[in-house]
């Protein structure tokens, strides 16, 4: 498999604090990881990194076997066109971030519109189709066919939270970083983004590395898990293998159940 | 008290008071659309937080503390007295007009554009960045439409003193509107009739332009949605 991103002596902090330090890691191509942890371990930060939406202060990030950033003890080059770089690298935030001025589908089409020149018809009607596919309705039902668009505003968290998905999927990129999308969301719809994600997954075999706390979602979806604690990756396993580490570390702790119902409703669906 | 009103004197004089108005009118449009360019910069640039602009930030400050601190007649008449001497050429009393109804807008405008920018949540920079906006466009497609909804209403209010404000000009011997009643009033003496002839044509249009600020204001683009 080729490789997709390597992480090679990485060092992140703000001040005087280190969030990361001295962190290596490969990551390929159509993989699935979920990273789990306790907060303030550098999962989010480790994520916003891969996208250069922070600087790391010491060590290499390489996509795709090129270097993209390097730094030495906080002098800090960019060896990419960072703009072109995210756009390549696709990232949703916990908290959606939607343009809450913009309807849904200015939402989806500002990026492929403005960033990568989509002449504007074509990517309306990309975004139209990612609509359907993560099933919400960017237009009020109405009889006389003059449909009015939705905001933001006027949609549930987590319709909100897939519009926030079709977004970053209209960009094209070439990964899917998911930073604890489900945690502002209650535990059903949590389960339903899972299913999403599925789906997406099955579109665009798409590889996606996403932050969560829910055990069934690492389980269900990724292709390895990783346990990071203390800036450290301390489990780094195909999710099946997940038990026997257990005892071995305070996992138990910190992959948070999604409850009875949910976790069979994710089950169910997979 | 009988007056005996003679209001033949519009009809004479109509000529002279559509000229007033017309100039009125130009002083305020010029003023409006330079001063607005000019804050909208000011104000742009007192919301950046880089430090090499400190001192420009600082500069600016002290500009829009004068500007808000000096009564703006005061402004007008020593401009009319400094800017020569600063130049070295001769101004005439319409240029000074138009520089110094620009310059106390600015004012007001770069204020409220620092203002409008700070409520602006940092999500919303942020979800430009994560797809890949370059700033600029960052600048125009997300963070000026936000600026436009916010400050536009205000802007609007700021417009239609603007219109009041251009009276100042008469003592400049600029012959907008008021200096225009002055004159008739000299060769006429008629004051009662060309002061109330210009008070009607200041009440018709401010009254016209409070109309659209208020239709405005209830227009769907300016709904802030959460």
């Amino acid at each position: 498999m080729d490789e997709l991103f390597r992480l090679e002596n990485v060092t992140v902090g703000y001040g005087a604090q280190t969030v990361l330090e001295g962190f290596n890691l490969v990551i390929y191509d159509r993989e699935r990881i979920a990273i789990c942890g306790p907060s303030g371990t550098g999962k989010s930060t480790f994520l916003r990194c891969l996208n250069l939406l922070e600087h790391i202060k010491h060590g290499a990030i390489y996509f795709r076997k090129n270097k993209i950033i390097e730094a030495h003890h906080g002098v800090v080059k960019v060896l990419v066109d960072e703009n072109l770089h995210r756009s390549r690298v696709g990232i949703v935030f916990q908290e959606f971030n939607l343009w809450p001025n913009k309807t849904i589908l200015r939402n989806i089409t500002e990026g492929p519109i403005y960033v990568k020149g989509i002449p504007p018809a074509k990517a309306l009607e990309r975004a139209r189709e990612l609509c359907a596919l993560v099933n919400v309705d960017p237009f009020h039902k109405s009889d006389n066919g003059k449909a009015l668009p939705k905001y933001p505003s006027e949609l549930s968290g987590g319709q909100r939270q897939r519009v926030a998905l079709a977004r970053a999927l209209a960009m094209d990129p070439e990964v899917l970083l998911l930073d604890e999308i489900t945690s502002a969301l209650d535990p059903p719809l949590a389960a339903e983004i899972l299913r999403y994600l599925r789906k997406i997954n099955e579109s665009f075999h798409i590889p996606m590395m996403l932050v969560t706390h829910h055990v069934e979602f690492a389980r269900s979806l990724a292709t390895r898990l990783l346990f990071m604690k203390g800036g450290k990756v301390v489990v780094d396993t195909p999710p099946a293998k997940l038990d026997q580490y257990y005892d071995h570390v305070d996992l138990k702790e910190y992959l948070e159940p999604m409850g009875e119902d949910v976790a069979g409703e994710v089950r169910a669906g997979s | 008290m009988a007056y005996d009103w003679q209001l033949s004197l519009l009809i004479e004089y109509w000529p002279a008071f559509l000229h007033g108005l017309i100039l009125t009118i130009k002083l305020t449009v010029v003023s409006i659309l330079a001063g607005t360019v000019i804050g909208y910069v000011l104000g742009v640039l007192l919301s950046t937080k880089s430090a090499y602009l400190r001192p420009v930030r600082i500069l600016i400050n002290v500009y829009n503390a004068l500007l808000g601190w000096l009564p703006l007649l005061v402004l007008l008449v020593w401009m009319y007295y400094f800017l020569p001497v600063l130049f070295n050429i001769k101004f005439e009393g319409i240029t000074v007009a138009y520089i110094g109804l620009s310059l106390n807008l600015s004012a007001f405008i770069a204020d409220l554009v620092r203002g409008a920018i700070q409520e602006i949540p940092r999500s919303y920079i942020d979800a430009g960045k994560a797809i890949g906006m370059p700033f600029p466009l960052i600048l125009r497609r997300i963070i000026f439409p936000e600026i436009v909804r916010i400050t536009l209403p205000s802007m609007v209010a700021l417009y239609i003193n603007q219109f009041k404000w251009t009276t100042l000009a008469s003592v400049l011997g600029v012959s907008e509107l008021l200096h225009t009643a002055d004159t008739i009033m000299i060769q006429t003496y008629r004051s009662l009739e060309s002061y109330t002839a210009i008070a009607v044509i200041y009440l018709v249009v401010v009254g016209l332009g409070n109309l659209v600020y208020m239709r405005m204001q209830r227009m769907e683009f300016f709904k802030q949605r959460a």
